[in-house]
């Protein structure tokens, strides 16, 4: 039959006739693969999160899942040579995601209990079984590529196939963080995921180009009439809030945002997480009386995050000027508008920033700060809790001008791991206040100010006529009240590390205190991952390792640079998309025109560049010491931290490149093994810098780390580099 | 060419052999491995904390708890569910004797306890330990974990009754946990009290055995037992327990005639059940504890359980009705702030003797204990 489709045909015989054709279709195939993995770990890893409610060492973990199993599917492949591959695996990865997304969504609340959160353990299970098939897939078509294409080429092209990956994920970053994100819900995105796949392979198929367009079109539309008619999100979110209507639902690039409905009551929540049910006045009460009755007549009061809560009613007893409410999310004040009256004071004066920039650069002055944001689970909340941001509050402040922020939830019993995110907070405290009240309420709230602070609180609430539902003498008794804080106080271990920006070692605490949920130990991962580590190095050779410590670099100073932008500046979230953009841009460019830099390849040229991955984690570890201790202008901030971004990632993709064309082997096998080892460095080193490194040594001795630990790749290319001697 | 250090395929088959069996067997070892990793490290000696609990078996080569439901058959060395009670040299010991965890003190409303001694306060004491793994407990840092896993305050049976007189105390609440898992420390120090005049309050889960509830009764003034919910189901899935138990120690402890309160906990999709909560409010009344004040309490997200929203009024609202109109006398609101049902209203005339705010009674019509208003008795112990 004519019209009959032939599918690409595979390691074609004779390669003149439709030599560029299969040349296309590989390349096309790698840009799609990167363009698909990327987009997919976003949005997948972005679903994990929300359904989980997942801190950082869930990203970690389940990262690591990610690139453990696709460095294991990359490995597969060199033993895997089937016909029509790229294509079965193009759809396969097309259509994987929509389901793994939706079996999420779907089991959440039958396997586990309703509304239950979910043990580090038991996530580390799931995400494995849930990207096992598209990992792997992915990783088994990185390998046949760079072998189909090398075969075609009669020339070992890894390096090409490489760059093409990283150009297609540089395509996916973009797209997602300018589109996707702010257009399309998540399963709304995987549709357009797919049906960008399905197109793809439309395009390599053996048909006339009209059928091609006509069998293109038909898959838009419909994607497109899918998208449309269906709201697969809310179908798919409903299984997680049970006898709840879904009124609102909505992803940011902070999170998911999701609006209930149960009677009168309408519930909030960020990544599934309850922010907050309406008609609860107990922490709003708490979060905003014990600070604001400290002060005899506060008038200009900042308020950081939770303005949605009730908490700006709360404010408004006591007769202020006005409130500068600070909310990263715009999505969040949109709900605010349109689901609470708290916004619509004229005294409100609602700013969407990051309150770190907000802070250091408003000229006004306040007498009270209220910060109401989670517990620094990650690094970013972190830079809430440190020395520097402490710093910048006070100076911001009036004479008798006090700060408020919350601590652990508050029981009758004090756990080591409560004591110690106290100890922590309170001397970080002390250190900029003269005096520090820590306050029990359902939480643990600390209070701040270089003025006295009172603990009856209830009398003196009662004293100025504030009538609150909750925080007043006929809940809190000031005597008990007085026997709580002096608990705290008695409990606080004067000794405890300070929280720096640049050693957030609340962070790493909120960690524990997190795993503390499930009495796990927090050196239980770095066990795993050694274990892991140790198995994929059982035959170990130096330029693998060399490539494990590339991939470790590459990860770990991403994860360093991001997190010291955050710091120096501010949280933006474009930002992130532009540094990771910045790094894969480097990658291809690296791995893509390393031939111009390194006309003749040898053994010698590895090790420059490993030596100079070292140097350069050196210089990076300086130039946060640098920032650390002084004023540093933003735009050269910005320079740098561009400049040092591309520079890693360019040196790592020149290193792929040589890696590939040094090993020995078959190309099936040196693509798979480079690539796996890249990969597993990749995560172990993503892991182990975000969770482990930078919470426990500091951001500046994570740098000298990884500089070391490529100084000892050297080191082994070096002394084994006569075995590695071969000809090219 | 082939180099040495790369696999062919049969290497390669044995290796996924390997490293599968290697991840399917670490894989079902690792939670316990992870608990085991952080878990306090347990010594072998018994230490000055400890006591020969008063309700276990011994069998050949094990003992069996009898303190609570779970009756733990222990092996030399091992520790009951409770993480408190551990087989040491063949005889059961508890380790939670007289090493408080939690020691403050609190207004006898907060237990809460409307109907027992109302504007008093209770000294309240707990140990760690519990044998229920509530996904929602409250006070989970020291529930689900053991003594030698806490910081502990040194406090016999012996010195408690100085301390509650010191402030000024009438009660002694044995509570935060589970004070039925520590049952030695609670029975002895309630016996204590008891005869130092001081009365003795219990809040609980109930999840004990009749024999040791019944012994403890003696001595009890008052008790507010959580009924988590009136499905065995729920309480396998939520609690790690079982429900029968429960409703043999609210019988024991009304039997007895230990004044008793009852809390129920409504947990949206877990235990707001209407119909739910009609056959419990109807196996209440069918039990003679109609006079038992019952407290429909509001849930906010807690421990494991925070991908829920609280309770909704109007659900907290409807189970009120359905409690007072299967008869159940007095039922009251708990957790939100301001709610007039927070106020006691007397069965027979309907109006309100006793108005609250908070833990604070602003008005109290209840005279002689009966109403103010038309002299009916009102159930509770008044002074």
């Amino acid at each position: 039959m004519r019209n009959k489709i032939n599918l690409y045909r595979e390691l074609p015989n004779d390669l003149t006739s439709e030599h560029n054709l299969y040349k296309e279709s590989n390349i096309v195939s790698a840009v799609v693969l990167g363009f698909t993995t990327l987009v997919v770990q976003i949005i997948l890893l972005r679903e994990f999160l929300s359904v989980f409610n997942g801190n950082e060492l869930v990203v970690g973990v389940i990262l690591s899942n990610w690139m453990i199993l696709t460095g294991t599917g990359a490995y597969i492949g060199r033993f895997i040579n089937l016909k029509h591959l790229t294509i079965y695996g193009l759809l396969l990865i097309a259509v994987l995601p929509f389901l793994t997304a939706f079996a999420l969504n779907f089991l959440k609340n039958i396997i586990y209990p309703v509304g239950s959160i979910v043990s580090l353990i038991q996530i580390f299970y799931n995400s494995f079984f849930l990207l096992l098939l598209f990992c792997v897939t992915s990783g088994i078509l990185f390998t046949h590529l760079a072998r189909s294409y090398s075969l075609i080429t009669s020339d070992n092209k890894i390096s090409v196939i490489y760059s093409m990956e990283s150009l297609g994920s540089i395509l996916g970053g973009i797209i997602f963080n300018i589109i996707l994100i702010y257009f399309l819900r998540t399963f709304e995105s995987l549709i357009v995921v797919m049906a960008g796949n399905f197109i793809a392979v439309i395009f390599m198929l053996r048909v006339k180009k009209l059928y091609k367009f006509i069998y293109g079109l038909i898959v838009l539309q419909i994607g497109i009439w899918v998208i449309y008619n269906y709201n697969i999100d809310l179908t798919a979110k409903s299984y997680l809030f049970p006898n709840q209507k879904i009124i609102y639902h909505t992803e940011t690039p902070y999170g998911s945002i999701t609006v209930t409905e149960q009677g009168t009551q309408k519930n909030y929540y960020e990544n599934n997480s309850l922010l907050y049910s309406s008609g609860d006045v107990t922490s709003a009460e708490e979060t905003v009386h014990f600070a604001m009755i400290q002060n005899p007549s506060p008038k200009n009061v900042m308020l950081i995050s939770g303005g949605i809560s009730g908490t700006i009613n709360e404010i408004l007893k006591y007769n202020v000027d006005k409130i500068d409410y600070v909310e990263l999310n715009p999505w969040i004040i949109s709900i605010g508008k349109k689901y609470t009256t708290a916004l619509a004071n004229p005294r409100v004066n609602t700013i969407n920033e990051d309150a770190r920039l907000f802070v250091r650069d408003t000229d006004v002055k306040y007498d009270v700060v209220i910060v109401d944001l989670p517990l620094p689970t990650s690094a970013q909340i972190n830079r809430y809790y440190t020395l520097q941001f402490f710093q910048m509050v006070k100076d911001k402040l009036n004479n008798r001008g006090a700060i408020s922020i919350g601590s652990v939830p508050a029981a009758d019993y004090m756990s080591k791991e409560s004591n110690q995110i106290n100890s922590a907070i309170y001397n970080t405290l002390q250190r900029i206040f003269k005096n520090v009240l820590p306050v029990q309420g359902d939480k643990i709230y600390f209070i701040a100010s270089d003025a006295e602070l009172n603990i009856n609180i209830a009398s003196m609430l009662a004293g100025r006529g504030i009538d609150n539902l909750y925080v007043n003498q006929y809940y809190f008794d000031d005597g008990l009240l007085k026997e709580r804080s002096d608990y705290i106080l008695n409990n606080i271990n004067h000794t405890a590390e300070i929280n720096t920006d640049f050693k957030p070692v609340s962070y790493y605490q909120q960690l524990i205190y997190w795993l503390s949920y499930f009495r796990i130990n927090y050196w239980l991962i770095p066990l795993v991952m050694l274990i892991i580590v140790i198995f994929s190095m059982r035959r170990f050779n130096a330029i693998g390792f060399g490539m494990f410590t590339g991939g470790f670099t590459c990860s770990g100073l991403e994860v360093l640079l991001i997190l010291t932008f955050q710091i120096m500046y501010g949280y933006v979230y474009q930002m992130m998309g532009v540094i990771i953009t910045i790094f894969f841009t480097g990658l291809t460019v690296g791995s893509k025109y390393y031939e111009r830099f390194i006309p003749n390849i040898n053994i010698n040229k590895y090790l420059l560049v490993q030596i100079g991955l070292g140097l350069y984690s050196f210089l990076f570890a300086l130039v946060l010491w640098l920032f650390e201790t002084n004023d540093v202008n933003i735009y050269l901030i910005y320079a740098i931290i561009f400049i040092m971004a591309f520079d890693i990632s360019f040196l790592i993709g020149i290193e792929f490149a040589l890696a590939s064309r040094l090993m020995k082997g078959s190309v099936a096998e040196v693509a798979s093994e480079v690539y796996s080892k890249d990969l597993i460095g990749a995560a172990v080193g993503a892991l182990l810098v975000s969770v482990y490194l930078v919470p426990v040594i500091g951001v500046i001795w994570t740098a000298i780390i990884v500089g070391l630990l490529n100084f000892i790749a050297a080191s082994i290319t070096n002394i084994s580099r006569n075995k590695l001697v071969i000809e090219l | 060419m082939i180099d040495k250090h790369l696999m062919n395929k049969r290497e390669f088959i044995k290796s996924c052999c390997l490293l599968g069996g290697g991840l399917a067997f670490g894989l079902s070892n690792v939670e316990t491995l992870a608990d085991q990793l952080g878990s306090y490290t347990i010594t072998d000696e018994l230490w000055k904390w400890s006591k020969e609990t008063y309700h276990y078996s011994k069998t050949s080569n094990s003992v069996i708890c009898g303190t609570c439901p779970n009756t733990c058959k222990l092996s030399e060395g091992e520790y009951g569910k409770c993480r408190s009670r551990i087989n040491y040299k063949g005889k059961l010991y508890s380790i939670a004797y007289g090493n408080p965890c939690a020691v403050h003190v609190d207004p006898i409303e907060k237990k809460p306890l409307l109907h027992f001694l109302p504007g008093t306060k209770a000294y309240s004491i707990a140990e760690s330990g519990c044998g229920l793994r509530c996904l929602n407990c409250q006070n989970w840092s020291i529930s689900q974990y053991g003594p030698k896993e806490t910081q502990n305050y040194d406090l016999m049976p012996g010195k408690v009754a100085a301390q509650a007189l010191a402030y000024k105390c009438e009660s002694v609440a044995y509570t935060y946990s589970e004070p039925l898992t520590w049952f030695e420390y609670t029975y002895d120090t309630a016996k204590l009290m008891h005869d130092a005049g001081i009365k003795n309050v219990l809040k609980s889960s109930g999840y004990g055995n009749k024999t040791p509830v019944k012994k403890l009764a003696k001595y009890l003034d008052a008790a507010n037992i959580d009924l988590k919910s009136f499905s065995d189901d729920i309480y396998k899935e939520l609690n790690g327990g079982k429900l029968q138990p429960i409703l043999t120690t609210l019988q024991t402890l009304k039997d007895e005639g230990v004044w008793l309160e009852i809390t129920n906990l409504v947990i949206p999709t877990w235990t707001d059940d209407l119909d739910m909560i009609k056959r419990m409010s109807e196996w209440l009344v069918n039990n003679k504890m109609d006079d038992c004040p019952l407290h429909f309490s509001r849930f906010h997200p807690m421990y494991k359980l925070t991908q829920l929203p609280l309770t909704p009024v109007d659900t907290l609202e409807k189970a009120h009705d359905i409690a007072r109109d299967a008869g159940i006398k007095y039922v009251y609101i708990g957790n939100v702030p301001g709610h007039k049902a927070n106020n006691t209203f007397c069965h027979n005339c309907g109006k309100m003797i006793v108005q609250r705010r908070g833990y604070s009674i602003l008005r109290n019509d209840i005279v002689e204990g009966k109403c103010g208003h038309c002299g009916t008795v009102i159930p509770g112990v008044w002074k």
